[in-house]
């Protein structure tokens, strides 16, 4: 018996290269999405506009507005010395912030009296708002405190090395510098090998249906699983080459660290495709029309690999109904090995619970297939 | 045995039933046609025949084997064209004759035998490198043909082969299935053309899933008209009258 996988390989790596679409979604999608995501979308806040009334003009109100200038934080685009027409800046958007020093505020300070900042926020953009509010009040917080230690200075020599604050010296781990693309990178490579695997194959399979080749192809001697390994193989292929080809833009062009091992992470690449692969097998099983096959890979992996794998939204804030549902995102578990690859070096080691995850999930997606294409192909 | 004998086969999808116990018999080098308007249940048999669906009852034998139980034989000696001309249309004209040789198994020399046998018979010499979507439809119906028979099948089967092709191409396409059935291919076709199954040895009638009518065209005309010179229009009229009678 002559092996029939081959030629149904040949010609399905026919179709992908005569077929500008099925290249387009292999190379050119995860490339733009990676330029857009690095470089568009970033999560770092830096150069907040902001705008600032000094209705009290002091030596001292002015070295507040300096240590705010001076933090890469705040970008001041107004100051002013009243507060008319100040809402109007917050309303176009040109400031996303306002502080009011009140008048009485250096006077109330050199008394020894409390006194208070006015701050207005842009509440529109809730994440802004929260970072720049952080931003802020940290400003705000060491400033006064070198007031009170001033001050206690000159009322004694008993404290002569002041009252020291508590001090916070964070040391950020894995990603030291909190650069958001150290972050997309990964997060991006399991949604967009997600999108490929199962959308081609549901797409291919469903064509086959369209055109009618598949009636043609189960009324040779072919078996049926030679028909769905000949097809998905080429595409197995692809995927191995677009997690390279994102590799190698993730570190070459945006400098994401790989430190872990390579030879690990295209181990547990290939089983996230794997998963990927039967998703679209499946989809193929219940639908023979291409646009249905299209829109049911979007609900079934785009959608969850974006929202639900934790890519974006962090798992831990999710109301507890929908962090259940993340347990059958593949993605969610290919995104911990991938991070934890990319960004802390690890391995197996560490790893295994997600690999042993992604490898049940595999099987049981292909144990799916087998029965539902028993049932539409025989 | 390479022949096709059918008791009783129905097939029911749902509460439909598409084919309803119809029997019959097709000879070793015969050229049997299945003649039916739209929706009568022809795609329905052809394809239990050929072990793409199961019957629901009843049994039938295609070149001897089970088409119940052994559907992998039967895939091994027959061949098979679909309503559709189902060819790669993305794929050259040679890149199609060598996939569906593979398919089938062939080996590398007589694969290239049987390849150039294709392009000669389909008047596609020449033409190896075209995409199949550019070739007109009588081109590609008979690449299709060939696609079929690469593999030299004992039983062909047809369904609607010359449905969208136009008159000359229909004239030379059933040219080559009488060769095929002088080779000794029983060849099994439907059609809803009167004048196509005209051109078969014998033929039956297929009308609301079951077979109204069965013999040569000059039987049939004698039979149902009481005229050889009648045509299988009227046959094929007064048969479904009779049958609404009864």
């Amino acid at each position: 018996m002559r092996n029939r996988i081959i030629p149904l390989m040949r010609k399905e790596i026919l179709h992908i290269l005569r077929d500008p679409r099925t290249l387009y979604l292999a190379i050119i999608l995860p490339i733009i999405l990676l330029i857009l995501f690095g470089y568009a979308i970033t999560f770092d806040v830096k150069h907040i506009p902001i705008g600032i009334v000094d209705q009290d003009n002091s030596s001292l109100s002015r070295d507040f507005i300096s240590r705010v200038k001076g933090s890469e934080y705040f970008e001041l685009l107004y100051l002013s010395n009243t507060s008319a027409g100040l809402e109007n800046l917050l309303d176009k958007g040109r400031v996303k912030i306002i502080l009011v020093i009140p008048h009485r505020f250096s006077r109330d300070l050199s008394k020894g009296k409390d006194t208070a900042l006015q701050l207005l926020i842009d509440g529109s953009d809730n994440n802004m708002a929260q970072i720049s509010l952080g931003y802020i009040s940290r400003i705000i917080q060491i400033f006064s405190s070198n007031i009170i230690r001033e001050k206690l200075n000159k009322q004694g020599a008993i404290l002569k090395a002041g009252i020291p604050p508590i001090d916070v010296k964070p040391r950020v781990w894995y990603n030291p510098d909190l650069r958001s693309t150290n972050f997309i990178v990964p997060g991006l490579t399991a949604v967009v090998m997600m999108i490929l695997a199962a959308m081609s194959t549901s797409l291919t399979i469903a064509r086959e249906w369209e055109i009618g080749t598949m009636e043609q192809l189960i009324a040779t001697p072919a078996k049926p699983y030679e028909i769905i390994i000949g097809k998905l193989l080429p595409y197995f292929f692809l995927g191995i080459v677009q997690i390279s080809l994102i590799i190698l833009v993730g570190t070459l062009l945006f400098r994401v660290p790989l430190k872990g091992n390579i030879f690990f992470l295209f181990c547990v690449s290939a089983v996230f495709l794997i998963c990927g692969l039967g998703i679209g097998l499946l989809i193929s099983t219940i639908t023979r029309s291409q646009q249905l096959a299209f829109m049911l890979s979007m609900l079934f992996t785009f959608l969850p690999s974006f929202l639900l794998s934790g890519f974006i939204f962090p798992i831990s804030s999710m109301p507890r109904i929908i962090q259940f549902f993340t347990y059958l995102v593949p993605a969610k578990y290919f995104l911990i090995v991938l991070r934890g690859i990319f960004l802390k070096g690890t391995g197996l080691l560490t790893l295994w619970p997600e690999v042993i995850s992604l490898f049940i999930f595999a099987s049981l997606i292909l144990l799916a297939c087998a029965r539902r294409l028993k049932l539409t192909l025989e | 045995m390479d022949g096709i004998e059918v008791k009783n086969l129905t097939k029911k999808f749902g509460q439909f039933t598409a084919v309803n116990r119809i029997s019959f018999a097709v000879k070793k080098g015969e050229i049997f046609g299945f003649l039916g308007p739209n929706g009568a249940g022809k795609s329905t048999t052809i394809r239990m025949l050929c072990g793409i669906i199961r019957p629901t009852s009843g049994t039938g034998s295609v070149g001897g084997f089970s088409i119940d139980t052994q559907p992998e034989e039967i895939k091994k000696i027959i061949g098979y064209m679909s309503q559709r001309f189902t060819l790669y249309q993305d794929l050259t004209v040679e890149e199609n004759i060598d996939f569906y040789g593979g398919i089938h198994g062939l080996s590398p020399s007589t694969k290239k035998e049987r390849g150039k046998w294709v392009l000669k018979m389909a008047g596609l010499t020449g033409r190896e490198n075209s995409l199949t979507r550019e070739l007109a439809g009588g081109w590609k119906q008979r690449l299709s043909l060939g696609c079929a028979i690469l593999h030299r099948p004992k039983i062909l089967f047809l369904d609607e082969p010359t449905a969208s092709v136009d008159p000359v191409s229909r004239r030379d396409f059933w040219y080559l299935i009488y060769q095929l059935s002088e080779e000794g291919t029983t060849v099994f076709v439907t059609s809803h053309y009167m004048e196509e199954v005209e051109r078969c040895h014998r033929l039956a009638i297929l009308y609301s899933g079951k077979i109204i009518a069965e013999g040569s065209p000059k039987e049939l005309k004698t039979k149902f008209t009481g005229s050889e010179d009648s045509t299988l229009e009227d046959v094929f009229l007064s048969a479904i009258k009779k049958r609404k009678k009864q």
